[in-house]
């Protein structure tokens, strides 16, 4: 698998868990999960995503992904494994993944790339202009998003 | 010693005549035999038929009885239904009288408040006396007899006597008091068991039948109710599912005829013309639903006669507690009406039952009036309504209509060429060779025509001229000049003739040989590039189409945008 590792800190992912907000969120009532997981994204949520591409200064780009990662462990709507979209790198890259469970790392993948697990399901998502970007959690379900933050679920 | 003989002649041909007097018997015997047998068989069939002919009269005999068991309890149950609600009927029929005669205004108002007097005594419990008597003081201007009757009236029925109040208001063009009473009726509904009157009156309001705050009111109570039940996931999913069934239900189809290549060629076109049609929903669905909010809004004159029609059901109507008397009615009914046929009145009954009983809640009702206004009787005005009030449910099918067929929609295609995807493949044992769209054409066309070359290349060497084709002529060739050489001592002319003429012969046809060889191979390449040629062409078309499919399916499905600004939009 051709992947480019924009950003693989070790000790990123040692000094702050990410899933140590998200941990909570477990105990939480299935429904209100579920509630939680269909309200609207914010814009600011959604532009950040879409920022993941262009951040070039490390410390930036980490600082961003951590505030993504916060803002859905404050949503409260399930345990999130990482985010999939589309990649503005270009060629050969055509979607990249933001892998929260596995320690804050952005993968970029090429046409010829299978993405890993879970996230495989949301490549064809990742492909339409419809949506901006899409959510994969914990729970299987893989969730994409619209660019007024709407999910379909 | 003399020799006797004794003639046994007469004896044997006694013997022999017996012989055959027994044969006959036996025969006969025999022929009687396969006669008791024959007898036996119709015996057996007339058993059998006779058996039939019992059991067919056993059946009719049973559903005969049941008929008649059927009728004894209708007449013990009508009997039973007049006794204990027959005065009901009075009142009904009294009431649409009095009804009549507040229109036609011909009846003395003393008269009426008798007969209501009479009629109130006569039925306890029936909310529609009291509410007959609140008419008739009412048309007597009697404020506190008619606040008192009313006041019973609510207590027995607060649903029916707010509807018939809110009904009969109306015909007298009292609006705001109609709307009060509607405003009662809204109230003590249950939003999970709404009947069809509510359909009803959903379109008379949204039609104006109650002015526009009747409207207003009506959207006030079905946002209050939407809000209440959309607590309920399954309710909602149950709403949801529908609509994306009106979504599948709107797919275009795709003529193959229109994609010849990429249907023949590609093993993945089962999965491009899925995703085709599904695409193609949103246009339709906008077009249709566009049309519902465009449509104008006129008040149909029908409307009032509607409304009429309802406070006539509702006067004549069941009421809760004759229901489970009428039900066994109808049982009755549905047996008699089958010939005692149990089965097929059962049915019958039950779903009569179901009608009876027929009650949704307010978000069904919504979905229903907005997908099959003509089921509930409801016009566009109505449908438009409903439609605004469905729309989270509307939004939620198409994202997860779009998101399924998206899912599946494949990124690349595999085109795929049959040993028999023409002529030349057939006759020349092309094997199947398969690409994917993402591979540049230069490629493909590059692993195209060497598949081509590999295919005919048996072919071709088989054209190509060879050491052994030169065998016959050098035989014959040799032949000849060893023939010549015998001669070598009686003719030497004749031997150099003819070794000369085999070795002619020899080279002449060699040189034959070779060149139709060099021709054949030269037609079979010409051949070879003609194949290559029409596969590559079928290549191009399949690959064209596919682009062509993609664009139609990016342009179907960006309208996904277009229905949801739509839905959105709607107006309230």
């Amino acid at each position: 698998m051709a992947v480019r590792r924009i950003i693989a800190s070790a000790d990123h992912t040692t000094s702050a868990d990410p899933l140590a907000a998200q941990r909570t969120v477990d105990v939480a009532a299935t429904r209100s999960v579920a509630r939680n997981r269909s309200e609207r994204r914010s814009q600011a949520l959604v532009e950040a995503v879409a920022k993941l591409d262009t951040a070039t200064d490390p410390a930036y780009a980490a600082a961003l992904m951590q505030w993504i990662a916060d803002q859905y462990a404050e949503r409260n709507g399930g345990t999130l494994v990482g985010i999939f979209s589309r990649c503005y790198l270009g060629h050969p890259y055509i979607d990249h993944r933001l892998d929260v469970m596995g320690g804050m790392i952005m993968d970029h993948f090429t046409a010829a790339d299978t993405p890993p697990g879970p996230f495989a399901a949301a490549r064809p998502y990742a492909r339409s202009d419809a949506y901006a970007y899409t959510e994969v959690y914990s729970d299987g379900a893989v969730v994409p998003i619209r660019e007024d933050g709407q999910p379909v679920l | 010693m003399n020799d006797i003989t004794i003639d046994f002649t007469p004896v044997v041909r006694t013997i022999e005549r017996n012989m055959e007097v027994l044969s006959r018997q036996v025969s006969d015997v025999s022929s009687d035999v396969g006669l008791v047998s024959a007898r036996v068989d119709a015996t057996r069939t007339d058993l059998q038929e006779l058996r039939d002919m019992f059991e067919q009269f056993l059946e009719r005999n049973e559903r005969n009885r049941l008929v008649q068991l059927a009728e004894t309890r209708l007449g013990g149950l009508k009997a039973e239904l007049d006794r204990e609600f027959g005065h009901y009927a009075v009142v009904r029929r009294t009431s649409v009288g009095i009804l009549q005669a507040f229109d036609v205004g011909n009846v003395r108002v003393k008269t009426m408040h008798e007969i209501s007097e009479e009629l109130m005594i006569q039925t306890p419990r029936y909310w529609l006396a009291p509410a007959l008597v609140g008419l008739a003081a009412w048309s007597k201007d009697d404020q506190e007899l008619a606040s008192k009757s009313i006041e019973a009236a609510f207590s027995r029925d607060p649903k029916k006597t707010s509807l018939f109040f809110a009904l009969v208001l109306r015909r007298q063009n009292r609006l705001d008091e109609a709307r009060r009473w509607l405003n009662h009726y809204f109230t003590a509904l249950d939003p999970r068991g709404l009947t069809r009157e509510f359909a009803v009156l959903l379109e008379a309001t949204s039609q104006d039948g109650f002015g526009e705050v009747g409207r207003a009111l009506v959207g006030t109570h079905l946002a209050r109710w939407s809000e209440l039940l959309r607590d309920e996931d399954e309710v909602v999913e149950q709403q949801i599912s529908k609509w994306l069934t009106e979504l599948a239900n709107s797919r275009g189809t795709v003529n193959p005829k229109d994609f010849e290549y990429l249907s023949a060629c590609s093993p993945d076109w089962k999965a491009i013309e899925a995703g085709l049609e599904a695409a193609s929903a949103h246009a339709f669905v906008l077009d249709k639903y566009t049309a519902v909010r465009d449509a104008p809004t006129h008040l149909s004159a029908s409307i009032a006669d509607r409304l009429d029609d309802l406070l006539d059901i509702l006067v004549t109507e069941y009421d809760a507690e004759e229901l489970p008397l009428r039900r066994e009615v109808l049982v009755q009914e549905a047996i008699i009406a089958h010939d005692g046929d149990a089965d097929r009145a059962q049915q019958q009954a039950d779903s009569d039952i179901a009608a009876l009983d027929e009650k949704v809640d307010a978000l069904s009702l919504q979905t229903h009036t907005a997908l099959r206004p003509d089921l509930f009787g409801v016009s566009t005005a109505t449908q438009r309504v409903s439609v605004g009030a469905s729309k989270p449910d509307v939004t939620a099918a198409i994202g997860r209509f779009a998101r399924d067929y998206r899912a599946a929609w494949p990124a690349t295609v595999t085109v795929a060429l049959e040993p028999h995807h023409t002529q030349h493949a057939q006759t020349y044992g092309f094997s199947r060779w398969s690409i994917t769209s993402d591979v540049d054409e230069a490629t493909a066309e590059q692993q195209l025509s060497e598949h081509w070359d590999s295919t005919m290349s048996a072919y071709i060497d088989a054209q190509r001229f060879t050491p052994g084709k030169a065998a016959m002529p050098v035989i014959v060739g040799l032949g000849a000049a060893l023939f010549g050489l015998l001669f070598v001592q009686v003719a030497v002319g004749f031997t150099i003739i003819m070794v000369l003429a085999g070795l002619a012969f020899a080279a002449g046809m060699i040189f034959k040989r070779v060149k139709d060889a060099e021709k054949r191979v030269a037609q079979a390449e010409e051949i070879r590039e003609t194949a290559k040629q029409h596969s590559r062409d079928m290549y191009r078309a399949t690959i064209a189409e596919w682009l062509d499919a993609r664009l139609a399916y990016q342009e179907q499905d960006a309208k996904e945008r277009d229905l949801l600004a739509l839905v959105e939009g709607w107006p309230a």
